[in-house]
């Protein structure tokens, strides 16, 4: 006798997801094997976006390569000046003016408020949401953006952090500004969440979608967000307490259920320990100077630094080889997201084709860092 | 939990959409700002969000780093530029280009040619940093379009920067410093 | 305002007696019925695009923003630089694609939804052709929509166009079936399936009184019925780019435009009929009142798609079958019961024993709800 086959057989099919998708965040390609609906294999494929970030940075001087460090990141660029310039500080043994440390800090809190709500617009768009909470989320950054633009000249690139300090003093009446700004924060970040937190669909569609175990998130190295919303302590600014962190008092929340619900909590949160973190620099910021005098020429003398600050998407890190030069001899960039992608196999295997965007909107990914 | 955290969320969105017609009400009846002067939304302030481009513009912070001008010297009127050439060292994609003319004028270099190209530039503005006369700063000016770029519409040359330079700093200081 | 009220009957009373003046009477009634059918289509188009202009506007609102305000007078030309744009758009063909399904799916999905505004009562006495059965019609016409668009999926040879007229298939048959109980629960009322008998039996007082569960479980499986936020799974543009019609360009592109924005004006509009009293309404003429209702309901459709994201397949999927159905089957029943109990009792005893019956099914919801919740948690705590 035959054994007769009873179950139905059925092929997977490959679809490519991208480079041309409404939801991969730019230029990003996902080879997806479906079997149904249901992911069996997915395969990033990076590259892009690839516009040889660091090879120029050799071509540059040290001054030069800080417009570059504002278009990695294009959402946070004052948190990629902050890093950039920090190792080069370290590296030539810069001191920094106490004010422009306060100024710095407030710019990069503020980059991380822009930055969370972006990603959590950015994720909701991606969960079918009509760019409503998006659209929220862009008028509280335009807000912030204008506050970078009255004090460095831009929105975006910003190119405001200087070795040794920043470009310019804060202009007049940029204070009462940020204050006024930081001061309707929370509430903007209440109605974000009556917007979103309890909405069902919302919690459906996120609780127990891309669970990544602290074990997981550790061996692949992941940082930021991602990292502590699989309920890992980890945040740079308190375990390097780098700059001048170390005179705030703010939390680190940290996730229970590891998924794409509990990243979008932990985003929210850290927002508001950003404006804690912005209320107290505006108290505590003295007045001075804003920079030291450096020669027109710099050159570090020889050596080799790695520097790295916690920016809003996870570990940013530049490494800097001097051979004593006006140009960095290699210069090299631990980008967080590109880190932080490659465990996006891990997450989406078994889940549904809406979870991929889900997923990959909740690791909050900006190809122009991923690809350099 | 059954539907109420949705009604919450279409609270949220129904507040914004009354919102706008308040916003549009203290406008009423002008549709748009009055001399086409947006202005930008107090952070307490909610309703429409948007500026409606074309009839309403914002106006630039005195820092805004636009388009480049060359400055003139209201006492000797000639150019500040000496034409030695370190904005263009300093440029990290090398879109200036500076030649420095054999004779003085006046006790002073001036530039022979100079030219700026647009088209790749950052906007970074470290070749206004890094000039040492004071000679070159940003206008206010962002609508810099063409229809091509075959005829050169976007390599400015000394002429047309110094123009800039009359319009916008007619005294020979930039906005940024007269205001501060 | 007798004369505004009838306006359009008489119109059309008129004219049928001015043609029957010279024509003979067989003729006169074909005109009519032309007209009236060029009537409707004249209808359907400028809904869709009042719909389309009225969409953008109110969803600019939602987000802090005008929406189109270019293109005339508030930008309510927009649609005419719309189909400017889509008329003059390259007409594509993918190489692969089956052509004859590729090209007859954009035609057969625009049919249906024509055909139902054929039943649906504007007003007193302004129905193109009151079928016995309407109803039936409406359903039945309306889930020749799946087809089109399945075939739409196949044709392109589009993997997402694939998985989006696969989508399509799973939730508009599921979504019937929620959708049917619950309209049941109307016809059970009236005793007909005639639309215009159901409006007339609305007269002392709309049905969403009798049946406010009904109107819910009708109006949420009739979003989805016609794919729109947060059910708009086939064409979810973060997931699989455009669902059934991303190969499709041009005119034929916006035949599936024309038959969403249309279907989603029907489904308002028979949410309005059974639910709501249809035309009936005090001083204002009749029609103006059914489009009242139809807007006010669409304005609830646009105010979801501008704050929800959308369901997954599966949870689209287990809401139907788990709740909607099982809450329908339950509405039916008690409705039925009370119906039967108070016969011949008055209005009042009715509505009050209607709306008693569905707090008690909403409290009955809830408590079980609580419970698998409590059952979940111990599950988990003890996991
Ligand atoms: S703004 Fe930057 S890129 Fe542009 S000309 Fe000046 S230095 Fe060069
Ligand atoms: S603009 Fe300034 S830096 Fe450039 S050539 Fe002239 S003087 Fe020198």
């Amino acid at each position: 006798m035959q054994t007769v086959e009873t179950r139905l057989r059925t092929e997977t099919i490959t679809l490519n997801m991208g480079p041309q998708h409404p939801s991969t965040h730019g230029v990003f390609r996902m080879i997806i094997t479906l079997d149904g609906e249901t992911i069996v294999d997915l395969e990033p494929v990076m590259g892009y976006l690839h516009r040889c970030q660091e090879k120029i940075g050799e071509r540059n001087t040290y001054l030069q390569n800080i417009p570059y460090t504002d278009r990695l990141d294009y959402i946070c660029s004052m948190s990629n000046n902050l890093a950039y310039v920090m190792a080069v500080e370290k590296l030539a043994q810069i001191e920094v003016p106490e004010r422009a440390e306060y100024i710095r800090i407030i710019m990069v809190e503020l980059t991380r408020i822009v930055n969370h709500a972006v990603a959590i617009g950015a994720l909701l768009n991606d969960l079918g949401c009509f760019f409503t909470p998006m659209l929220y989320a862009l008028e509280e950054r335009e807000r912030i953006l204008d506050l970078f633009e009255m004090a460095s000249g831009s929105r975006m690139m910003c190119n405001y952090m200087r070795f040794g300090g920043v470009r310019y003093d804060l202009p007049p009446g940029f204070m009462p500004e940020l204050k006024s700004v930081v001061a309707a924060l929370p509430a903007f970040i209440d109605e974000f969440e009556r917007l979103l937190t309890d909405n069902e669909i919302m919690r459906i569609r996120c609780q127990g979608v891309g669970i990544l175990p602290p074990d997981v998130a550790v061996g692949y190295s992941c940082t930021g967000p991602l990292l502590r919303a699989s309920g890992v302590d980890y945040d740079i600014r308190k375990v390097d307490s780098y700059s001048i962190y170390d005179r705030f008092d703010f939390d680190v929340p940290l996730g229970t259920n590891y998924d794409v619900y509990d990243r979008y909590l932990v985003r929210i949160e850290e927002m508001r320990q950003s404006v804690r973190i912005l209320e107290q620099a505006i108290e505590q910021i003295p007045e001075g100077e804003v920079s030291v005098k450096l020669p027109r020429v710099f050159k570090p003398p020889e050596g080799d630094v790695y520097h790295r600050i916690e920016s809003p998407k996870g570990e940013l890190g530049f490494y800097l080889v001097s051979d004593g030069s006006t140009n960095p001899y290699r210069y090299k960039i631990r980008s967080p997201t590109f880190i932080n992608l490659t465990v996006l196999p891990e997450l989406c295997k078994g889940h549904k084709v809406a979870d991929v965007v889900a997923i990959l909107g909740s690791i909050d990914i900006v190809l122009g860092e991923v690809d350099r | 939990m059954l539907g109420l955290g949705i009604l919450k969320g279409l609270s949220v969105t129904l507040r914004h959409f009354v919102e706008t017609y308040v916003s549009d009400l203290k406008r009423f009846p002008h549709r748009y700002a009055p001399q086409g002067r947006a202005r930008r939304l107090r952070p307490t302030e909610r309703g429409i969000f948007t500026v409606q481009y074309p009839e309403e513009r914002l106006e630039m912070f005195p820092r805004f780093r636009g388009a480049l001008m060359q400055l003139t010297n209201p006492e000797t009127d000639i150019p500040k530029c000496t034409g030695c050439g370190i904005c263009a060292r300093f440029c990290p994609v090398g879109v200036i280009e500076v030649v420095r003319a054999e004779e003085k004028r006046d006790g002073q270099y001036v530039p022979q040619s100079y030219s700026w190209d647009l088209s790749a530039c950052l906007f970074c503005g470290l070749c206004v940093e890094s000039c040492p006369f004071g000679a070159l700063y940003h206008t206010p000016e962002y609508e810099l379009s063409t229809y091509g770029r075959q005829k050169g519409e976007l390599i400015y040359d000394l002429d047309r920067l110094l123009a800039w330079g009359q319009k916008y700093a007619p005294l020979g200081t930039p906005p940024v410093e007269q205001e501060e | 305002m007798p004369f505004l009220n009838d306006l359009f009957v008489n119109l059309s009373y008129w004219i049928h007696g001015f043609l029957a003046r010279f024509l003979p009477l067989w003729a006169a009634d074909l005109i009519m019925m032309l007209l009236t059918i060029a009537c409707l289509i004249v209808f359907a188009l400028i809904t869709i695009m009042f719909i389309n202009w009225l969409e953008r506007k109110v969803i600019g609102r939602f987000q802090d923003r005008y929406g189109p305000n270019r293109v005339g007078p508030l930008g309510i030309l927009q649609f005419v630089a719309d189909a400017i744009k889509m008329f003059t758009k390259e007409d594509i063909t993918p190489a692969n694609a089956d052509r004859v399904i590729f090209n007859l799916a954009p035609v057969m999905v625009v049919v249906p939804t024509f055909l139902i505004l054929a039943v649906l009562p504007f007003g007193r006495g302004m129905v193109a052709a009151d079928l016995n059965i309407g109803f039936l019609y409406i359903v039945a016409i309306s889930s020749l929509t799946t087809i089109a668009i399945l075939l739409a999926g196949w044709g392109s040879r589009n993997k997402y166009s694939l998985l989006g007229g696969m989508r399509v298939v799973a939730q508009m048959i599921s979504y019937e079936v929620p959708m049917v109980l619950s309209a049941l629960g109307v016809i059970m009322l009236t005793g007909s399936l005639s639309l215009v008998s159901i409006v007339e039996g609305q007269s002392r007082v709309p049905f969403i009184l009798l049946q406010p569960l009904g109107f819910l479980i009708y109006f949420i499986s009739a979003i989805a019925e016609v794919n729109r936020a947060p059910f708009d799974l086939p064409e979810a543009e973060s997931e699989i780019i455009a669902g059934y019609h991303t190969e499709y360009s041009g005119m034929k592109y916006a035949m599936f435009l024309l038959a969403e924005y249309i279907n989603a004006f029907i489904v308002a509009a028979i949410a309005a009929t059974l639910f709501l009293g249809g035309w009936q309404g005090p001083s204002l003429p009749p029609y103006v009142w059914f489009f009242l209702k139809a807007y006010a309901i669409y304005f609830v459709l646009m105010w979801l798609r501008g704050t929800l994201p959308r369901l997954r397949i599966d949870q689209l999927m287990g809401l139907a079958w788990k709740f909607l159905v099982p809450l329908a089957l339950v509405n039916l029943l008690v409705m039925g019961l009370v119906a039967t109990l108070t016969q011949g009792k008055g209005l009042f005893p009715l509505v009050l024993a209607s709306l008693v019956a569905n707090g008690l099914i909403v409290a009955a919801v809830v408590i079980i709800y609580a419970f698998a919740m409590r059952r979940r948690r111990q599950v988990e705590v003890a996991a």
